[in-house]
């Protein structure tokens, strides 16, 4: 508590010895924040809305009556469907997290050889690595279908995980990040014993976190906001997440209105993890941001 | 403790480059400590990773104790290493850095705890044995760094330019400290310098090296009076040796060194040498330290016989307890002496200087070698 009242006397004192410019940078980047805050102060309320205001016109920011009723009525709405939006939801958890964790994990074991062991073909794999950033995922579809199909892993939790645990821009960020933990150390370690396995795990792995934080992220958000797997590479309803939900309530359905509730209710639900989760780590990203020299 | 043999051995980055060391042959005995000095790029950090096992030799042996270590990983060469930036796992504290070898090789749980508490104390680092290495100034962290390195009680002890990050002050201290224990541990001790003033205080021996290859091997004494070479001479001791050349002349049986300013004699017990040589009407190249130059007196006029060695000051330094006094002798010949601080001339004046001849240096002109 007292750090915080510290914190803050220090940034008025800051705040008084701001130049002119200084100040309008400050007022207008301001400004740009709170711009910037809109989609989700409507993303927010918009969940909160009560049936009559959903379709206000102009639209509303603010909920006037907020209520829980649109949550309620996503659940009661797929009761009756074949499948509960609880299954989607459970879907869509169990693949964010496998992916969360393995992308991880093979980034940095990827990344850590390429940076600080010799061996022939190292400039080339790490090229191929760098240009497989450049294809969108629509191009790989359809040869990602027939590799998908062939190993036989259609509607199963493999289908979702697989193509995307291969993270070329997760490697890439770690493997800048490890250029830069010095060579001495890994071979002080070496002197003192060390076996390789040990010097990854108490050296490399601590001193990336911040980078592992980024990529944690970058995968956790793109899992979690896929539906692509869902609609390439599932047949059964059951094995489909979430984001492919919200999009039949809005898109594929007859009538257009009933469940825009839901619909509403549900995005609230896809934006939240992706929040918290940013918050959590948004420190380490940063420095990861800062080591790479990438924005 | 134990001795490190070098046999002929040589270290290639490239198939087709130049060798970063070129047929190093030397002995390191039991206890010594040995200075490898040289300019940056002369090979002696890759002589030094190649004990560590850091880097593969392309040719040649290197045995420490009896035991040829060529194919040993660097964890069974029973070795510490010291680095310049002193290499501490960022992400541990004090203690986890300095415990870290030991639980590697399970030591027990007590005896690290205890072993590191009496080391820190030695060192005087107790008090900080919580924290992060990055909560420590520059000199902290090397002494952390040495006593991980103690802890491990090691054959051989390699340093490689372990005070450069340091500043000056701070440089002196952990030199006599690095002194010390080498006394108290007596373990032999390879440490890598550019440093000369580092090589010649702390050394047993000095390796001097350049380009991958080794110039002088001896004590700090020989080297510093006695270099082989020119490269030896002028790298060795601050400020420079003085070098004026000019052309050995025979006059009534006596050896002269003359240059277009004036003449000296040689002094006989270096006649032999030079008339070996075959140097005598040669010009060669003559070397003698600052401070061994005296001045002898104020002139106003300028000389006409030649026996006199005159020259005009250009500039002075004072050192504290010395002062540097540059003297223009003409036709580009320069000269440095070491005065004591209170001898002050002011810029322009025509000075009379004598040498120490017994401390004289003659090289070959062309090759630089020294001529004995």
């Amino acid at each position: 508590m007292r750090d915080w009242a510290y914190n803050l006397k220090k940034g008025f004192r800051s705040l008084r010895r701001m130049t002119t410019f200084q100040w309008i940078l400050f007022v207008a980047m301001t400004l740009l924040a709170a711009f910037m805050l809109l989609p989700i102060v409507y993303l927010v309320n918009h969940a909160l809305k009560p049936f009559n205001e959903l379709f206000l016109y102009p639209p509303t920011f603010i909920a006037k009556q907020p209520t829980l009723q649109n949550f309620t009525d996503l659940i009661v709405v797929t009761q009756s469907s074949a499948v509960p939006v609880t299954r989607y939801l459970f879907n869509s958890i169990v693949m964010s997290v496998l992916v969360f964790f393995t992308s991880c994990l093979i980034s940095v074991l990827c990344a850590y050889p390429l940076s600080k062991h010799k061996f022939p073909g190292r400039g080339i794999i790490f090229s191929g690595i760098i240009i497989s950033l450049m294809f969108a995922p629509e191009m790989v579809g359809i040869p990602r279908y027939f590799v998908i199909s062939n190993l036989g892993i259609i509607n199963t939790y493999w289908g979702h995980v697989l193509p995307l645990v291969a993270m070329p821009v997760g490697v890439f960020l770690m493997k800048q990040f490890i250029d830069q933990i010095p060579d001495e150390l890994l071979e002080a370690a070496k002197v003192e014993g060390a076996k390789e396995l040990r010097i990854f795990a108490k050296i490399v792995v601590p001193l990336c976190m911040p980078a592992v934080a980024t990529t944690a992220i970058l995968s956790f958000q793109t899992a979690w906001s896929s539906d692509e797997t869902s609609t390439l590479f599932m047949e059964d309803e059951t094995m489909k997440t979430l984001p492919f939900f919200v999009n039949t309530l809005t898109n594929n359905l007859s009538n257009n209105v009933a469940n825009q509730g839901a619909a509403a209710a549900v995005a609230l639900l896809l934006f939240l993890p992706n929040f918290i989760i940013f918050l959590a780590m948004q420190k380490k990203v940063i420095t990861t941001m800062m080591h790479s020299g990438i924005k | 403790m134990a001795r490190v043999l070098f046999n002929n051995v040589v270290k290639r980055y490239n198939k087709s480059g130049q060798l970063s060391v070129d047929h190093f042959n030397l002995e390191i005995e039991d206890q010594e400590f040995m200075v490898l000095v040289g300019p940056s790029g002369c090979g002696k950090s890759t002589t030094l990773r190649m004990v560590a096992g850091l880097e593969q030799i392309s040719s040649g042996d290197i045995y420490i104790g009896d035991q040829l270590v060529n194919d040993v990983p660097p964890k069974k060469r029973d070795i510490a290493m010291v680095f310049q930036n002193y290499a501490l796992y960022p992400n541990m504290s004090i203690f986890e850095n300095m415990a870290f070898g030991l639980r590697l090789r399970k030591t027990e749980k007590h005896v690290i705890e205890s072993s590191v508490k009496s080391q820190s104390r030695t060192l005087e680092i107790e008090h900080l044995l919580e924290r992060k290495p990055k909560q420590l100034s520059g000199g902290q962290r090397q002494r952390v760094a040495l006593g991980r390195a103690i802890l491990r009680t090691p054959q051989v002890f390699l340093m490689d330019e372990p005070l450069s990050n340091l500043d000056a002050k701070l440089r002196v201290q952990m030199r006599e400290m690095i002194i010390e224990l080498h006394r108290e541990l007596a373990t032999t001790m390879i440490y890598v310098t550019h440093d000369q003033t580092e090589a010649m205080t702390m050394g047993t021996r000095i390796c001097v090296m350049k380009d991958g290859l080794i110039m002088q091997v001896d004590t700090p004494e020989v080297v510093y009076n006695r270099p082989v070479n020119r490269f030896v001479a002028s790298f060795i001791g601050s400020p420079e040796m003085n070098f004026l050349q000019g052309t050995i002349m025979e006059k009534e049986r006596s050896l002269y060194f003359s240059t277009k300013r004036f003449f000296m004699e040689i002094p006989y017990s270096m006649h032999e040498a030079l008339r070996a040589g075959g140097n005598v009407d040669r010009s060669v190249t003559m070397g003698i330290r600052p401070e061994n130059l005296q001045i002898v007196r104020e002139l106003d006029e300028p000389p006409t016989d030649g026996t006199q060695i005159t020259g005009i000051v250009t500039f002075s330094e004072l050192m504290g307890a010395d002062r540097y006094i540059h003297l223009d002798l003409g036709h580009e010949q320069k000269l440095v002496i070491r005065a004591p601080a209170f001898t002050k001339y002011a810029d322009g004046t025509r000075l009379e200087v004598t040498m120490k001849s017994e401390f004289i240096n003659f090289f070959h002109r062309e090759t630089g070698n020294a001529i004995r």
